[in-house]
């Protein structure tokens, strides 16, 4: 009960910082928010698949790219209302995630690592050979559009939409994971033979895991493009793709608070080390480094760690 | 004997290279039986097990199940039909609760939509709110309710094991294979979790192939024994009869029927 209130709380504080920071916050450190919300959503998703279902991606800027590219061009070329690109774009991006996931149901390790490698390559391509459609290495810039009344151009109701979608998939994988496909998703990781042997479909359930992490993708991709305006093919690289590995592997794998961690760690990092300018990128990997080191299971499992502790000093067993 | 067969191996064979880890096995299981399955160690009862369960492919012959040929069938499809089992060497779901690792057990009897878990519909809380109260009265047959919350890879290898016999009890087979359910028990802990094994077991009507070494739980537990000699049934019968057979104890029971 103490603990419930304590979580509501924790809901009410946080809704009413996202209801003024739009009001408070000069626009850079709006615009970094946005970027932070938008990853923490690739985070989510990256660690439904990786973290609990065990399945590494290294294509997750490609599906990020599907929906950035879509959402923009529905948005230019056949001016759909926003609502109706953001849903164009999430559902390009699953369909990729089917793509990817679906030979993927038989692979892993390595060779998944290779797959997901040979996606990346593969979109990377096609977005350079069509720059009719795409830009190409030149990149896309996004048009005014407007949302009911208001234009998109509005800082103010980028960042609420932004904050309203990453609420939104937190609520949506605190769900996951306590439902049946949750479940299924650690089972699988944990020991696929027991999974099948109680007669979970692993190959059903890698697919699907591919699916929603993609449309997670898919998501930050369409906000992704609405925050910054433009879309460059360098920002979906595999060097990208290895941020967001970063994210979950130091925030902590498959955890929902991990991802969180990961993604407002190392989305502020770097602007934080800007005033380093060369430097930067050596304290990034130093921190990198020592907390894989040091803290194999992430930030958040040297607070479980620590709790633990604490909790078996008091329960007598 | 006319008795419905609920389980029947015909010629079952599975070859390793130049070894016959299963060799030309005929068992039939009727209903409700509970089956005993013993011999020396490497005489195939894990192999036999496994390719029941379809975790191996048979090299040769049938297995027939509830009344369909599974010997070619995944796992899961199998699963599905109404078989579950435990593993001779635990595995839990280490970082999952307790109690979900039941849950993990009844993922076939949950029933809940994709968009419905993921949005959190009243539906689907209701159901998950159903199948917990169903896992927690599982947890409390077997003493490991007041663990529920806990992460399974916390709880001792004695409570490990009965979450394992939980877990694939939750499942509510027909058939439940378990390969040594009381390995690295006590005898108190053993017979105890037997006890409450062979309740449920009778209480739903289940059918029962199980593993075991502890000759003094065999006996408590099974209706009749399958001796397994490298790779070859030797001899079957009821316990006593068993353990009166002399071929049966050359292959296995040796001294050991003296003491049982």
């Amino acid at each position: 009960m103490k603990l419930q209130n304590q979580t509501g709380w924790i809901v009410v504080g946080l809704l009413l910082a996202a209801g003024l920071a739009p009001w408070l916050l000069p626009t850079y450190y709006l615009y970094l928010l946005n970027l932070i919300l938008i990853n923490i959503i690739l985070a989510l998703g990256l660690n439904v698949l990786t973290g609990n279902s065990g399945q590494i991606s290294l294509c997750h800027s490609s599906f990020m790219a599907i929906g950035a590219y879509t959402y923009t061009l529905l948005n230019n070329q056949l001016h759909w209302p926003m609502l109706l690109c953001v849903l164009g774009a999430v559902s390009l991006a699953s369909l990729g995630g089917v793509l990817v996931g679906y030979p993927a149901r038989r692979l892993s390790g390595i060779y998944l690592a290779l797959a997901t490698l040979a996606f990346l390559s593969l979109t990377q391509i096609l977005i350079e050979e069509f720059p009719d459609l795409t830009g190409g290495i030149r990149g896309l810039k996004i048009e005014p559009s407007e949302f009911l009344i208001w234009s998109m151009g509005n800082e103010t109701l980028l960042f609420y939409i932004v904050a309203i979608a990453s609420a939104f998939c937190l609520y949506m994988t605190a769900n996951m994971m306590r439902s049946r496909i949750g479940r299924a998703f650690d089972a699988i990781r944990t020991s696929p033979h027991a999974a099948q042997a109680l007669g979970i479909q692993v190959a059903q359930v890698k697919l699907i895991a591919f699916t929603i992490s993609a449309a997670y993708a898919g998501l930050a991709g369409a906000l992704f493009s609405m925050v910054v305006g433009f879309i460059d093919p360098v920002e979906f690289g595999v060097s990208a793709s290895l941020r967001y590995i970063t994210f979950i592997v130091v925030g902590g794998m498959g955890s929902i608070a991990g991802s969180v961690i990961g993604a407002v760690v190392f989305t502020g990092l770097p602007e934080a080390l800007r005033g380093i300018k060369e430097y930067g990128d050596l304290v990034y990997s130093a921190i990198l480094l020592l907390s894989l080191i040091f803290m194999p299971n992430g930030l958040v499992g040297l607070f479980r760690a620590r709790k633990r502790k604490s909790d078996s000093s008091t329960v007598g067993h | 004997m006319q008795t419905k067969m609920l389980l029947q191996t015909r010629g079952l064979s599975l070859q390793f290279g130049g070894l016959r880890a299963v060799d030309d096995v005929t068992i039939s299981v009727p209903r409700g039986q509970i089956r005993g399955l013993i011999g020396p160690n490497g005489a195939g009862k894990t192999t036999l097990i496994n390719s029941i369960s379809g975790a191996i492919q048979a090299t040769s012959g049938e297995i027939e199940f509830d009344g369909v040929n599974i010997e070619k069938m995944a796992p899961y499809l199998i699963s599905a039909l109404g078989m579950s089992r435990s593993f001779q060497h635990v595995q839990i779901f280490g970082d999952r609760s307790v109690r979900d690792n039941v849950l993990i057990g009844m993922h076939r009897q949950i029933n809940i939509g994709l968009f419905a878990q993921l949005f959190g519909t009243p539906h689907a809380r209701r159901l998950e709110a159903e199948s917990r109260e169903k896992a927690d009265d599982l947890l409390l047959r077997f003493e490991l309710l007041d663990d529920a919350d806990r992460p399974a890879s916390l709880l001792p290898y004695g409570m490990l094991k009965r979450l394992d016999l939980a877990r694939a009890l939750a499942a509510k087979p027909k058939l439940l294979l378990l390969d040594e359910p009381t390995s690295g028990m006590s005898e108190e802990e053993a017979l105890t979790a037997i006890g409450m094994l062979k309740s449920i077991v009778r209480e739903e009507n289940m059918t029962l192939l199980v593993i075991e070494h502890n000759m003094r739980v065999m006996m408590q537990l099974a209706d009749y024994i399958s001796v397994l000699h490298l790779g070859r049934v030797i001899t079957q019968g009821t316990p006593e009869q068993v353990t009166q057979d002399p071929v049966a104890i050359e292959a296995y029971l040796g001294e050991e029927v003296t003491d049982a």
